[in-house]
């Protein structure tokens, strides 16, 4: 199945960050860390990796906490979670194709 | 680091249905944009109270104009609550909150919290410095707001209500030392020294968090 899916996105903690980011837009590195209850240094290899494929930047900004890094989606981004959404639906929808549906 | 074999769609799944709860970001953003409509409704409140005191004399005039300049800020305070709301449930709706946790109504606790603050000072008027009094009093219900968290707001949400709350009381003090016992002089001045602090402060404050977040 992985074959099918973006790589770089379907991984647990990978889908899990561009999930969030897809959703608000842009979070902090601090916010993602604990809204998402990963380790420093997961979040970092993680996010790094998306950052490298074009899916995510990041930036440093001043907010009420002081300065943080901010991850923003790309266009990419959001162009390569919606493929990889789609191409989830299509598997469950193949994988549950010809079974008896309940009444 | 590539995908992880046993990996399953259904796993994919819950992950991204595990990071819709994250919500955050739209929180503060949400939080920001409420600040800023009470810096508004407290702006619009305090030049109309220009116009009706300092400009036409409105106030002194008794009767029923009396009256409607004594409430004339209770419409413009609904409209804050309404607009509170709205925003509370836009945020809530777009980051698919169930209905049972809406927290959209503990707005409406400060609300009253805030108008009943408000009543009280004005039936047991103020000490000695009544501009400045008058001033610092906004703020203190800012604090009341973030130091009980009665909006239940995110850790930087909460550090913004305080700021806010900090800086109109001191302004407040600071006015109400400056012009000592002469109410007079407190008064001629005080729409010039609230606006932009009790105002000013707060629209700032949240314009910059709601951007920022």
């Amino acid at each position: 199945m992985a074959e099918t899916l973006d790589p770089v996105i379907h991984q647990q903690t990978r889908l899990q960050i561009i999930s969030a980011l897809y959703r608000n837009g842009r979070a902090s590195f601090t916010d993602l860390r604990d809204g998402l209850g990963l380790t420093a240094g997961n979040l970092a290899s993680h996010v790094g990796r998306l950052e490298a494929s074009g899916y995510v930047r990041s930036r440093r900004r001043l907010s009420m906490a002081g300065q943080e890094v901010h991850y923003v989606i790309t266009s990419t981004g959001v162009q390569a979670f919606d493929a990889y959404t789609q191409g989830l639906q299509q598997l469950i929808a193949s994988a549950t194709a010809g079974l008896p549906r309940k009444q | 680091m590539s995908s992880e074999p046993g990996f399953s769609a259904g796993d994919a799944a819950e992950a991204i249905g595990r990071a819709s709860a994250f919500t955050v970001p739209a929180q503060r953003r949400a939080e920001g944009v409420t600040i800023l409509v009470w810096g508004l409704i407290s702006t619009i409140i305090l030049l109309l109270n220009v116009m009706f005191s300092d400009l036409y004399g409105f106030m002194h005039r008794g009767g029923w104009r009396e009256a409607v300049a004594g409430w004339y800020w209770a419409p413009l305070a609904l409209l804050g609550v309404m607009a509170t709301i709205a925003v509370w449930r836009i945020a809530e709706v777009s980051a698919h909150v169930p209905a049972g946790r809406r927290r959209s109504w503990k707005f409406l606790v400060s609300a009253a919290v805030a108008m009943a603050g408000l009543t009280v000072l004005l039936l047991i008027g103020t000490p000695v410095a009544q501009a400045g009094f008058a001033v610092a009093s906004v703020g203190l219900i800012w604090l009341v707001i973030g130091i009980f968290d009665l909006t239940h707001a995110t850790p930087t949400g909460r550090r913004s209500i305080l700021l806010v709350g900090t800086a109109i009381v001191l302004a407040g003090v600071i006015y109400g030392l400056m012009i000592g016992g002469n109410n007079d002089l407190g008064w001629r001045y005080f729409s010039r020294v609230a606006t932009p602090v009790a105002g000013g402060v707060p629209t700032l404050v949240g314009l910059w968090q709601a951007l920022r977040s």
